[in-house]
């Protein structure tokens, strides 16, 4: 047969393009511009709250306490001494590792139902026909405009009449879904061409077979979005825990570092060093998912 | 394989009004025939390549693939297989994996999915290519992909949805005798959508013309161009299409500006005269012959012929073959043109006397645009 390939060598035209794509947005260099003069102090201005925050970590009560404020004496010998000491006194002073086991337990599993649900939620909303489709998805995002605020008593009373007040699952099945990722899965649903939904379901795969197996892999991007804003937000919750939750065991991180705060005295180092360990696994989860943050936020439209 | 029969399909959208996309569709494609549909935009003809397909639910109507009738089933159930315009590969697997994708669904054992995803890709040319990702191909490539896709499965009904329409010219003729090839080879029943004429000349065993919903013509590329059954699928079919001038038939004398042409049996009152560019000769070369004056007013030299395109006396008869093309203007003259072998000398502005051949002029009737049939010219003394 004559099937010759005429492009086997390939384009070197699509060669260049998948060398551009490979090399990505860090492959840009840019030179040092006016910009720099305004975002550069900006940036400093944005990270001095946390450089202050590993600072009074490391420094003893009564340093903390100086007006006006001062570095701790002694760097940096004593400085990691009294971290030492902070860090542990957080760790001992309260059950800090059950909170690390609530927190990540809660947002794993909220994480893993907003990427489920939400998949088979938008899609259903953007693919299926059946009655009522639009109106349904107007109130799906009409609940978006609705404070946390106004509901959160209802929610209350709901999960008090489930008898989950004061467990884990209060804390979970509300947030199993959100109208967000509902809206946000759909309108990617929207762009992919249903063609490739009708090529996978002639070559056999069910509705079901044809989410999972074609459409869901191919929206990396749109899933990230989803699981990176839904995990920032299950991870710093502090209103609903606090209302639902009220034995300390239960406790989310949020949660019981506001228990450091006493109505008398508030030991800041130990404060300030447990919140360091709060924010510390999501800093490293931005340094390595970097690049899924930033184009998170902006897929999404929301602020960082 | 397998014959497909397609008995009074019906395709009705909702909407207010409905729209009819299909009105009644019946044919029968042969087992191992290639069939093209071919048709306008919106005359119906992706609508029944989606029916045979299972991603339209006909509104009435039977669709027998084989020995099933299967217009309730859902397409997985049907054993037929598509290549869409855009190609539809799916991005996130490689080569090897959209090839393989079907055979999975269908648990067909692993060792036996990698020999025919092999030999496939052999057959196509891209065994080198198994390991890209769509997004690392070209265009040629992506279509060469999404036919081993389909063909591997080694389905009962091929289905083409205007596979070639988004290559570039050159690389569409190549891919055209392509699939003819293959599909000679693997003998599969196959039906070829296009809103192509000159696709659906080269490619089919038989082509049927749609228009608005309604098969006009079932044919050979042969029967099809030489003799159309309406004024519409003369016009649709070839390239320059047929020049049509009203005409006036009065005792068996039909009359369309300077042409009078005897014709036996015509019934009195309006007729179209249609004439294809290939049907005029230099006028010395056709003695005895009716005779046309063209005023020139484009010259086109291809090489091995030359078309030119002027005004002649008459009008016009407007057969609206694609809504995006003005209709021509009315007026005491009617533009045609002639195809001419070799280079001419021929300039723009100049009158030619052009003869007719006799045996390739058509009559319509007017307004409703059937051929008149049986019906044979002369030229009037």
């Amino acid at each position: 047969m004559s099937f010759v390939a005429v492009e086997r060598a390939g384009d070197p035209e699509t060669a260049a393009k998948a060398a551009r794509a490979a090399r990505g947005p860090a492959g840009r260099r840019h030179r040092p511009s006016a910009w720099h003069l305004v975002l550069l102090p900006v940036a400093l201005l944005m990270i001095f709250p946390f450089v202050w925050l590993v600072i009074t970590s490391a420094s003893t009560l009564a340093e903390t306490r100086t007006f006006p404020p001062a570095l701790p004496a002694g760097f940096p010998l004593t400085w990691l001494a009294n971290m030492a000491h902070n860090y542990g006194a957080a760790w001992t002073e309260a059950p800090f590792g059950r909170w690390v086991l609530n927190t990540s337990i809660v947002t794993i599993v909220v994480v893993l139902g907003n990427l489920v649900f939400c998949s088979l939620a938008g899609y259903a909303l953007a693919r299926l026909r059946f009655f009522g489709r639009t109106a349904l998805f107007l109130v799906i995002l009409a609940t978006l405009m609705v404070p946390f605020q106004v509901v959160m008593i209802p929610v209350l009373l709901i999960c008090k009449d489930l008898g989950i007040v004061d467990t884990l699952p209060a804390l979970i099945l509300p947030n199993l879904v959100t109208p967000f990722g509902i809206f946000l899965l759909r309108q990617f649903f929207k762009t992919l061409p249903i063609e490739i939904e009708e090529a996978a379901r002639i070559d056999g795969a069910t509705r079901l077979g044809t989410l999972f197996k074609v459409l869901l892999p191919s929206m990396g991007a749109p899933l990230a979005t989803v699981g990176i804003m839904t995990m920032l937000w299950s991870w710093n919750d502090f209103l609903w825990p606090l209302i639902v939750i009220t034995s300390q065991q239960n406790m989310t991180l949020q949660l019981g570092l506001s228990s450091f705060v006493g109505s008398h005295a508030t030991k800041l180092p130990v404060l300030m060093a447990g919140t360091v360990m709060t924010q510390l696994p999501m800093l490293l989860i931005f340094l390595f998912a970097q690049r899924w943050f930033v184009q998170s936020f902006a897929a999404s439209g929301v602020k960082g | 394989m397998a014959q497909v029969i397609l008995e009074g399909v019906r395709k009705e959208f909702s909407g207010n009004p409905p729209t009819v996309a299909l009105e009644g569709l019946d044919l029968t494609i042969a087992d191992g025939e290639l069939l093209i549909m071919v048709g306008p935009s919106g005359c119906g003809k992706t609508t029944a390549l989606r029916c045979v397909a299972g991603l339209e639910q006909p509104t009435a109507g039977r669709i027998v693939i084989g020995d099933r009738e299967v217009q309730d089933l859902p397409s997985r159930k049907r054993d037929v297989a598509m290549v869409f315009q855009n190609y539809a590969l799916y991005p996130h697997l490689t080569v090897y994996g959209n090839l393989a994708f079907g055979l999975k669904e269908h648990r067909v054992p692993k060792a036996e999915t990698d020999r025919r995803v092999r030999e496939m890709a052999g057959m196509l040319g891209i065994e080198q290519l198994l390991d890209r990702r769509p997004a690392q191909l070209s265009g040629g490539q992506s279509q060469r992909v999404a036919m081993g896709r389909a063909l591997v499965r080694e389905p009962q009904v091929f289905l083409l949805d205007e596979p070639l329409s988004n290559l570039d010219a050159k690389l569409r003729g190549q891919m055209r005798g392509e699939i003819l090839e293959l599909q000679r080879r693997l003998g599969v029943t196959s039906l070829y959508v296009t809103h192509d004429q000159s696709e659906a000349m080269t490619l089919g065993d038989r082509i049927a013309v749609l228009n608005g919903g309604v098969l006009l013509q079932l044919g050979t590329p042969e029967e099809v161009f030489r003799t159309p059954r309406n004024v519409f699928v003369a016009a649709f079919m070839g390239t320059p299409s047929m020049n049509l001038l009203r005409g006036d038939a009065r005792d068996g004398l039909v009359t369309a500006g300077d042409l009078r042409l005897r014709l036996a049996g015509a019934p009195d009152g309006p007729v179209i005269v249609g004439f294809r560019p290939e049907a005029m000769l230099p006028s010395r070369d056709g003695a005895g012959l009716p005779q046309v004056e063209m005023v020139v007013d484009v010259v086109e030299e291809l090489g091995n012929e030359t078309l030119i395109y002027g005004d002649v006396a008459g009008e016009v008869a407007a057969v609206e073959t694609d809504a995006t093309l003005p209709a021509p203007l009315p007026g005491a003259h009617a533009r045609v043109c002639a195809r001419l072998s070799g280079f001419t000398a021929v300039r723009p502005g100049e009158k030619v006397p052009l003869a007719l051949r006799l045996d390739r002029v058509h009559f319509f009737e007017a307004p409703g645009g059937e051929a008149l049939a049986d019906v044979s010219p002369s030229a009037a003394v």
